[in-house]
């Protein structure tokens, strides 16, 4: 199962955040993992409408290796990042926020794999094996 | 949609009925900071129980309004935390400042008197 989402606005991220966790809850998720994979999602979008102002967000059911994943794939057009080591330094933002929204992804869930080009945009995968 | 707030004596309760956007948190902000100074409450207790993930804007929000109230004299009590939302709470490194946490609405206000 495959879902596409454009995230353009607060509203797609409420939207976004509500089908990850449909999606989680049917690939029977724990309800502690439901609560990761909503946070994940949660501050992915929020990213793409901050940074890039608009995106794709695609979540999917995924098998590998005979075990269930759950897979959001964030994709962009927009500035890119310039130092990858650098955005999972904790209160690191070039936005004047916290500066904790990826490094939290990567304590929720168990795969991120980011690549970036600057100028060209950004994407970001997030995997969650079902235990 | 807008975030109910009633007046209980000296407390205000919020509940929280629906998980919310940024903006929608921060007018929920904005009118509990007003409806403080117009009912002079030296208590605010929020309810959480239908809110399944606080994430790094919503955490900060949270703190800030406790901060905020606790300037104008008021104590927050955040009532109902799901599991989901301490596991993640706790995996984020997200502290609660200036906010006392029970586990329901009943509880809070409780412990609303005992500070009185």
């Amino acid at each position: 199962m495959i879902v596409d989402l454009d995230i353009t606005n607060e509203l797609d991220v409420l939207f976004a955040r509500n089908t990850a966790k449909c999606l989680a809850g049917e690939m029977g998720f724990s309800r502690e993992d439901i609560a990761r994979i909503d946070l994940a999602v949660s501050e992915l979008a929020h990213n793409l409408i901050s940074h890039a102002i608009q995106g794709k967000l695609i979540l999917n059911k995924r098998f590998s290796s005979g075990q269930t994943v759950f897979e959001a794939v964030s994709l962009d057009n927009g500035p890119g990042i310039d130092d990858l080591e650098r955005v999972f330094e904790l209160g690191y933002s070039t936005k004047g926020s916290l500066g904790i929204g990826l490094n939290s992804v990567l304590e929720v869930v168990d795969e991120l794999l980011i690549d970036s080009d600057a100028g060209k945009g950004t994407q970001v995968i997030v995997r969650k094996w079902l235990r | 949609m807008t975030v109910p707030i009633i007046k209980l004596g000296d407390n205000l309760i919020i509940t929280i009925q629906t998980e919310m956007t940024d903006d929608m948190a921060v007018e929920a902000q904005n009118k509990i900071l007003s409806r403080i100074r117009e009912t002079e409450a030296r208590g605010l207790l929020i309810d959480l129980s239908v809110i399944d993930v606080i994430d790094s804007f919503m955490g900060r929000v949270l703190n800030d309004t406790a901060m905020m109230a606790r300037l104008m004299g008021a104590q927050t009590v955040v009532a109902g935390i799901q599991p989901g939302v301490a596991v993640t709470f706790m995996e984020l490194g997200l502290k609660m400042k200036n906010v006392y946490t029970v586990l329901d609405i009943e509880q809070g206000l409780e412990l609303l008197k005992s500070l009185e």
